[in-house]
């Protein structure tokens, strides 16, 4: 008999071990729109371990939940801005989870930046010399803000300098750089050195230009090609600081014929004997 | 009969064997088990399902290998009692747990199971057999089958149940086999599946052999058979109720299993395992599935057979043993193939046969053991050996064969399976930084240690290591086991490989993390560019412009499903395990197995003869051989056996082993060969290539002396290159040695070389944080053009042709692609092969070549329009292509040239494979066709090294497909084509232009 009201007693235990229905917290300072950082929210509610955040258009943001005895009191503990506009306050306890619309906004106005866009960040003379401006402002936590009523972005295209370098739309700042990148070679002059001593024809470009005469980017292969009267050769040589040198190996009582060359600029030949 | 109430001594002693054979389990395998573990071919891949059940217990898709695939495709109770273990210890641990557990209920079975043949001594023999049975040992710390070894365990448990069922018909017996079968079910599949024939089919006629009167039993076969027939008839209800219930539950226990395999059934090419191979022709599969494991089944093989015939009740394991023996030879007989189908032969791996045989074994050998050692046959051989004798023979036996033991214990070490052990943390640091497990990686050269990393993380492969569970056309339509160790399925693994790493922008392939240096040069020239050695000394390979992993519909699963497949099975277990525990406190009969016929312990001569020293001749003689291995080859007994081990050496850089096959000389040292080595070698051949086949050919043979001709085949990721040797030999004390070939070095002139490199370096965010960054911290896309595009048609072969032009300032990665629309909305992508230099320093240009479909295919889908697109983006690495190409083409006949490349590398660092993209070019400028050539061997700085390569031209039979426009892309926006030019320089050379193109692998170049 006591087994059976043991197994019975389990059984019961079993079935008894369900999850209670948690009732919703009640806001108690209920409003549309708080301020943050400095709002506190009050809610009443079972007693439990209760979390909460703010989920605002760009980016969660955990809450403090102080006291434990059915009345809740939620702020922010870290003091800083956040996007405004609508957001939700979500409050949880285990698996259940409540949602309370609200629009929430910086409670002290920050510093105004005026910012602008440059689109494309680089140009290239090659292509185009033009950039689409677009000037907002915004306050310090990324919020925009109305240049003039209701508008927001104020649009214009700029014509840009052709020289090479990078630019600073403001000072202090280095993201509002932009760049014009030199262009391509316009013209190519190559000359030959035979140097007995290390048996080889030293050749060279003059100073690389661009149409603007920017000096050709770094790194810019030049491909030197040269025909020893049985092969043809091709040795490439990167451009520094707008010259490109090569070091051909060489031999004596022969004849090359040299030539330069970047993409379809190609340079004058020059035909060397070498004695 | 045999009653155990008269013999209660040999009953102890038969459970205290049990529980010694229980604690020695213990302590070997418990031991060693952790660290044969990584040397498994199958642990890890039991440990990735079992975290992918830690993680997602009831959802059964599985995203992170194949694109995708659903977990019940495998039965999932080992998986899931890991993952359960795994909460509470780390995996490896749970592993090793779980799988000492299932050894010691795997003891417990064939105790039990014994005593269905003999009594309980016999079976504490048996029980001790199994912590040292070669076929078990190779199971669990080769092969870490724990599928099959929970399945035969728990199997072996279910048939003494299941034969009192059948005796005493007695209802709880009934359950407790069920119960324990369905944790078979639940386990392995396959086990349930040949259970049924090779273990309960036995069974069945045994129980009803027993069943008979003594009388029937007596009567010839045929009455025999008739008497067993008639009775039976007369269990009818029992056998239906039996296997009705074991029909659902073997439907029912893994239902969403059936449910995949009837809704996707695998549809792929087999993949060939060595245990299907012809053992006589390949011996080390024999070895290694046949040999080994069943040794000591073969030894006592007469004593085996004689046992398992005696005996009427025997027949149905006879037939079994000798059956599961035939089946396990694999394709060493036509026998196998033809009993099994060709489908099941090509998609079983046969050697669980082979186990199955041993398994069946065990009692016939226990009782055969035990005679040797307390019994009848210990008489014998006191009588002509005397005591001491017999001690001798049972000594040396039993310490050879445990020898041999601990052999199969390290085979992993002794012929290594798999690479040595990988540290992963780095990787997974790796894949968790920066977003990288937004895009799908591949291993390279890890073996099975891939699942251990995908068990680690949450990063996705393209690979994986469930072979039926493959989806992905390029991987079923292949022999391929896995893309990791694509080296080792010949060419069609890397013609696998090859697509993947091509096609990686279908698959968001993006990071390949390579442990073998092998695959590097067809890394390099399909694309990729190293970014990064990890501090394991892993190779961290990229490809730019590969899109993030797109979200992937998982395959439809009813949710009820889910949850059966969640619940059912692991409750088996539970339900398995309450039973044992009722049934132990409640019912366990001291004298149930009192009905088991005696076996009396007689052999005949010839046996006992054969029996005990076929053991005792085989380990001897294995001691003898691994001895005589280390010591007494005689490498260089003559000159073709010496040039082969000198290869071999050669093959695995063994050098000072190679160097001593050169003939002794004070002027030819050890550091000697060492310099000119590292003088002369480099390149494909030495140092990215595996020796495929050799031949050697002795011509010019004296006495003391002979001129050998050595053809040798290698495999390198580039494909199988020939290479021919002569080389000079000499005997000298008995010794065959080679003479050194006279070296004369190309020495640079100067003491140093300088060059100057321009190397880039991408500034990256600017703003730290994870999230998505704003338009100022970007770089733009870099600038491009296309100079010329074209659609050539060369018989059956139809490709894009054309050059790009990085026209940026800064070195960029292309991504081409080629998009056919046919008819009916088809839709086909085809990208470059090795036929294009992925990045391009600032104003460079590259050929390039897209392979399409066959003409036939093309013309049958027909073709409505072309797109070309190009994606590019900033790079850092990768545009530096090495040396200086001189080049002057010769015409063979109207279709073929050899191009004669004389390369000079000004760099100050070797470039290893030296090599030229060849464009074909016609007067006007166009490109027909784009190769890449490369050389096999390195060319070191400031030095010349000269090649030629016969090519053949096209034009002359080729067709340029203008009917057909196409359209071209540039970063998504249309794009118009730049003025065709002419080639001057390729019009004075046959009409043929290269690029140079070359690997080097000192990273620090950035290649």
């Amino acid at each position: 008999m006591m087994k059976q009201i043991l197994y019975g007693a389990i059984v019961y235990l079993l079935a008894g071990c369900k999850q209670a229905v948690t009732p919703p917290p009640a806001w108690l300072n209920l409003a549309d729109t708080i301020y943050m950082p400095d709002a506190v929210l009050r809610f009443k509610t079972i007693p439990g371990k209760w979390k909460a955040c703010l989920q605002t258009s760009f980016q969660p943001i955990e809450l403090r939940v102080q006291g434990d005895s059915g009345l809740l009191s939620i702020d922010m503990p870290y003091r800083f801005g956040i996007i405004e506009g609508p957001a939700q306050i979500c409050l949880w306890q285990q698996n259940n989870f409540f949602y309370y619309p609200v629009y929430a906004i910086n409670q002290q106005a920050p510093e105004i930046r005026f910012r602008e866009y440059r689109s494309p960040k680089t140009v290239n003379p090659d292509s185009s010399l033009h950039q689409q401006l677009i000037f907002l402002q915004m306050d310090a936590h990324r919020n925009l803000l109305p240049l003039k009523a209701k508008t927001f972005f104020i649009e214009k295209q700029v014509g840009l300098a052709p020289k090479a370098g990078i630019y600073r739309a403001f000072k202090d700042e280095p993201l509002s750089s932009y760049y014009i990148l030199p262009g391509s070679c316009k013209a190519i002059t190559i000359q030959a050195v035979y140097q007995p001593q290390e048996n080889n024809l030293y050749a060279y470009t003059s100073l690389l230009k661009d149409v603007y005469n920017n000096i050709v980017a770094d790194g810019t292969p030049v491909t030197f090609t040269y025909y020893d009267g049985g092969n043809t050769w091709h040795m490439e040589c990167a451009v520094q600081q707008g010259i490109a040198r090569a070091w051909i190996p060489a031999e004596k009582n022969k004849k090359y014929q040299l030539k330069a060359r970047i993409n379809e600029t190609f340079s004058n030949q020059l035909n060397i004997t070498i004695q | 009969m045999n009653k155990l109430s008269n013999n209660i001594w040999n009953d102890y002693l038969g459970k205290k064997l049990l529980l010694v054979a229980m604690c020695l389990a213990l302590l070997t395998h418990g031991v060693i088990l952790y660290y044969t573990l990584p040397k498994t071919y199958d642990a890890y891949v039991h440990m990735f399902f079992a975290d992918h059940y830690a993680r997602f217990w009831f959802e059964p898709w599985e995203y992170r290998w194949y694109t995708g695939f659903l977990t019940i495709s495998y039965p999932p109770l080992v998986h899931q009692v890991i993952a359960l273990i795994s909460k509470l210890f780390p995996l490896k641990i749970a592993f090793c747990i779980y799988a000492i557990s299932i050894f010691e209920i795997l003891i417990v079975g064939v105790y039990r199971f014994t005593k269905l043949f003999f009594d309980k001594t016999v079976a504490g023999v048996a029980s001790l057999l199994v912590v040292i049975l070669s076929s078990i040992v190779e199971t669990l710390h080769v092969y870490g089958q724990m599928p099959t070894l929970t399945g035969l365990s728990f199997l072996l448990n279910a048939l003494p149940f299941l034969y009192l069922y059948l005796i005493r018909k007695k209802f709880i017996f009934l359950v407790m086999a069920l119960s324990f079968l369905a944790v078979v079910v639940s386990s392995h599949h396959v086990t349930a599946i040949f259970g049924m024939v090779f273990f309960i089919a036995p069974t069945v006629f045994m129980a009803l052999t027993d069943g008979l009167t003594a009388a029937d039993r007596e009567k010839n076969i045929f009455k025999f058979g008739w008497a067993l027939v008639i009775d039976a008839l007369k269990k009818y209800k029992q056998f239906i109720l039996f296997g009705g219930i074991m029909l659902t539950l073997a439907i029912g226990l893994i239902f969403p299993y059936w449910y995949w395999s009837k809704t996707d059934p695998i549809t792929q090419v087999s993949i060939p395992h060595g245990s299907r191979d012809n053992f006589f022709k390949i011996m080390s599969s024999g070895l290694i599935f046949f040999i080994i494991p069943l040794t000591l089944i073969f030894c006592l093989l007469p004593a085996i057979s004689y046992t398992i015939t005696r005996k009427k009740r025997f027949i149905g394991w006879a037939v079994s043993f000798f059956m599961c023996l035939l089946l396990g030879s694999g394709g060493t007989t036509p026998l196998p193939k033809m009993i099994l189908g060709s489908n099941a032969f090509n998609i079983l791996t046969l050697d669980r046969f082979g186990f199955w045989a041993s398994i069946i074994a065990i009692p016939f050998m226990a009782k055969f053991i035990h005679s040797f050692l307390a019994g009848s046959i210990k008489k014998f051989w006191v009588n002509r050996i005397k005591d001491s004798g017999h001690f001798v023979l049972a000594g040396i036996t039993g310490f050879a064969y445990l020898l041999f033991i601990v052999f199969i214990f390290h085979l992993g070490t002794f012929r290594p399976l798999q690479p040595q052990e990988i540290q992963i943390q780095p990787m997974l640091n790796f894949l968790n930084r920066d977003d990288h497990m937004r895009w799908r990686y591949l291993t390279l050269g890890f073996g099975d240690q891939m699942a251990w990393l995908s068990a680690n993380s949450l990063a996705a492969t393209v690979d994986g290591n469930y072979h039926s569970a493959r989806r992905l056309p390029e991987l079923t339509t292949r022999p391929v086991e896995r893309l990791e160790n694509a080296k080792f399925s010949g060419e069609e693994g890397l013609a696998s490989l090859y697509d993947f790493l091509t096609y990686a922008e279908k698959y968001e392939l993006k990071y390949v993390f390579s442990n073998d240096r092998y695959y590097d040069p067809l890394l390099y020239y399909t694309g990729w560019g190293r970014t990064i050695q990890l501090e394991n000394g892993i190779m961290v390979w990229e490809k730019g412009n590969i899109s993030t992993i797109k979200p992937i519909q998982p395959k439809a699963v009813l949710p009820i499903l889910k949850k059966a497949w969640g619940i059912i099975p692991v409750s088996s277990l539970c339900m398995a395990i309450l039973l044992t525990t009722f049934y132990m406190v409640r019912l366990k009969q001291k004298e149930y197995f009192e009905e088991v016929p005696h076996t009396a312990d007689y052999y005949p001569r010839r046996v006992m003869y054969f029996s005990s020293l076929l053991p005792f001749i085989f380990f001897f003689s294995f001691i003898l051989k691994q001895i005589g291995e280390f010591l007494l080859v005689k490498e260089q007994k003559d000159p073709k056996t010496s040039i082969l081990h000198y290869y071999d050496h050669l093959d695995f850089q063994r050098f000072e082993n190679a160097f001593h096959f050169f003939r002794p000389s004070p002027t030819f040292t050890l550091d000697q060969y060492l310099l000119e080595k590292s003088v002369s070698d480099g390149g494909l051949l030495p140092s990215y290539a595996k020796l495929d086949s050799i031949h050697v050919n002795t011509f010019k043979q004296t006495t003391d002396s002979a001129t050998v001709a050595v053809f040798t085949r290698w495999r390198t990721s580039l494909g199988y290159r020939l290479k021919n040797d002569t080389l000079q030999m000499v005997l000298l004390q008995k010794k065959w040695y080679i003479l050194p070939v006279q070296y004369n070095p190309e020495i640079a002139p100067e003491q140093m070389r300088s060059y100057t490199y321009t190397l880039f370096k991408k500034m990256g965010k600017r703003v730290i944080s994870s999230f998505p960054t704003v338009k100022d911290d970007r770089v733009k896309k870099p600038f491009a053009a296309y100079k010329q595009v074209n659609f050539i048609r060369n018989g059956k072969d139809n490709f894009i042709t054309g050059e790009i032009l990085n026209s940026d300032d800064i070195p960029i990665n292309i991504a081409l692609k080629v998009t056919i629309r046919y008819k009916d909305s088809v839709v086909k992508n085809y990208y470059p092969t090795t036929g294009f230099q992925y990045n391009l320093s600032p104003k460079a240009s590259s050929f390039f070549q897209v392979p399409l479909d066959s003409t036939q295919l093309m013309d049958s889908l027909q073709v409505k329009s072309i797109e070309l697109y190009a994606e590019t983006d900033v790079s850092e690495r990768g545009y530096i292509h090495g040396g200086t190409p001189g080049y002057s083409v010769q015409a063979m006949d109207s279709a073929n040239v050899t191009i004669n490349t004389r390369f000079y590398n000004e760099l100050t660092t070797e470039i290893n494979i030296p090599g030229i993209l060849i464009a074909e070019k016609d007067a006007s400028g166009i490109i027909w066709q784009t190769q890449l050539a490369v050389h096999t061997k390195a060319v070191r700085s400031g030095l010349n090294i000269n090649f030629n390569h016969l090519f053949k031209k096209i034009q002359p039979n080729a067709s340029r497909i203008t009917s057909i426009p196409i359209i071209v892309f540039i970063n998504g926006q249309l794009r118009k084509i730049l003025p065709l030019k002419k080639d001057e320089i390729a019009n004075s050379n046959q009409g043929i232009a290269i690029l140079p193109h070359c690997f080097i692998s000192q990273a620090i170049y950035l290649q």
